[in-house]
């Protein structure tokens, strides 16, 4: 399978675009140095996507592997004309969506709940004093409540700065439908981040019970 | 001009991504203002927007491009020793299946000793036929070996057909009474 003439019209400017597909076309050919390159390339946002999608880092790693594993697999398939980002998006996001899919039927144990939640351990402080660390586990949690198409389009639109188009290149939908999964998105989302805090707040009142009966007792 | 607070609260969504005009803002708000729903939406994804902007990113382990290569050479590794043993299972079939038609050619000819008079002839004939054959079906075989690795299937099939064909063609040969050999025996 070559390519059709060559990738960058004369007196084109390589950008890291046509940069990209030349390696992926090159990579398609058996080049392992230029499939290198796009894993050196995309491994940030690919880890990235996964561990927000998945929540974890430890399966974070593993997802990421697998989703370069699959674009090696399938880089015949890849159409040049297509950013190579959203190809490669749409292969990781794909692939948490399935293993997210497998894992509904597990229980999760209480061990791993414990490690992998953030457990507030102080009363809720105002949005602007939350610590970095804090406001990472919030962000953490609540992507965890919602649904996994919903954390998708906020992922892409977040982290990976993707524009509506890309978005819907990435998740094989139309623009208008884009718009629309984004607003119910959010709006799960700030539900979700309203019940983590009434959440808090309750365990804060909780904890100063119990410490006041404490103290009451003598210890 | 009124809005219904749903398309309000998507058009909340549109304006979080900078993605509305100063006139569509303008009646947006204008909505909100009368609207306690609608504030309350909107407070929701001001909180939202805060929490997810500029969000941090995470490192992947510096390892990550050699334990993807890794595997990369793994699976090329496994897929060529798929195709070495299909191929290996490729040759069997086709000695099997030279063997069988050397089988039926010579049995094909004692038959022909026994009948005919001139069967000298047409056993040297008959054999001169198959080793013929024998080395274009080689030939023919070492070219689709090497196609395998692109269309293994494809190949597999004209394999079979290539077989189905020589089979045929020895069998009116030496039989002698298809129309190909009869003609030759009279011919010469």
């Amino acid at each position: 399978m070559k390519p059709k003439g060559p990738l960058t019209p004369i007196g084109d400017q390589p950008t890291v675009e046509s940069q990209e597909r030349a390696w992926a076309i090159a990579a398609s050919q058996g080049d392992e140095d230029a499939f290198a390159k796009l894993v050196e390339a995309y491994q940030r946002p690919v880890y990235n996507l996964a561990y927000r999608m998945l929540g974890s880092t430890g399966e974070a790693e593993d997802a990421a592997q697998e989703t370069f594993l699959r674009a090696f697999t399938r880089l015949h398939t890849y159409d040049p004309g297509r950013k190579f980002s959203s190809w490669i998006l749409s292969i990781g996001s794909h692939y948490c969506i399935d293993r997210l899919r497998r894992r509904r039927g597990k229980t999760v144990s209480m061990e791993e709940l414990m490690t992998e939640r953030w457990l507030p351990d102080e009363a809720p402080k105002p949005e602007q004093q939350m610590l970095e660390g804090e406001r990472e586990a919030l962000i953490q949690n609540v992507l965890q409540d919602v649904a996994p198409q919903y954390r998708e389009v906020l992922i892409l639109r977040y982290w990976q700065d993707c524009s509506y188009e890309d978005i819907a290149d990435i998740t094989d939908t139309s623009v208008s439908a884009v718009k629309s999964r984004l607003h119910r998105a959010r709006n799960a989302l700030g539900e979700a981040l309203e019940m983590r805090e009434a959440e808090q707040t309750e365990q804060a009142h909780q904890r100063r019970r119990v410490h006041g009966n404490a103290l009451s007792r003598g210890f | 001009m009124a809005m219904r607070c749903h398309e309000a609260s998507e058009r909340l969504s549109l304006a979080a991504d900078g993605q509305l005009a100063a006139e569509e803002l303008r009646v947006l708000n204008e909505h909100i203002e009368g609207c306690m729903a609608c504030q309350r939406t909107q407070q929701r994804l001001v909180s939202v927007d805060a929490l997810l902007t500029s969000p941090r990113t995470v490192e992947p382990p510096a390892s990550m491009t050699n334990q993807v290569m890794d595997r990369v050479r793994a699976h090329k590794r496994r897929r060529a020793l798929v195709l070495a043993w299909s191929r290996r299972a490729m040759w069997l079939v086709i000695i099997a299946a030279t063997a069988a038609l050397v089988a039926m050619a010579f049995s094909s000819a004692q038959d022909l000793l026994r009948s005919e008079s001139s069967v000298y002839a047409s056993l040297v004939r008959s054999l001169l036929a198959v080793i013929q054959l024998g080395g274009t079906l080689a030939r023919g075989m070492q070219v689709v070996g090497s196609a395998l690795v692109q269309r293994m299937n494809l190949a597999i099939l004209a394999m079979y057909a290539a077989l189905a064909i020589a089979v045929a063609a020895v069998w009116m040969r030496l039989v002698a009474r298809g129309p190909l050999g009869a003609a030759r025996v009279r011919g010469n």
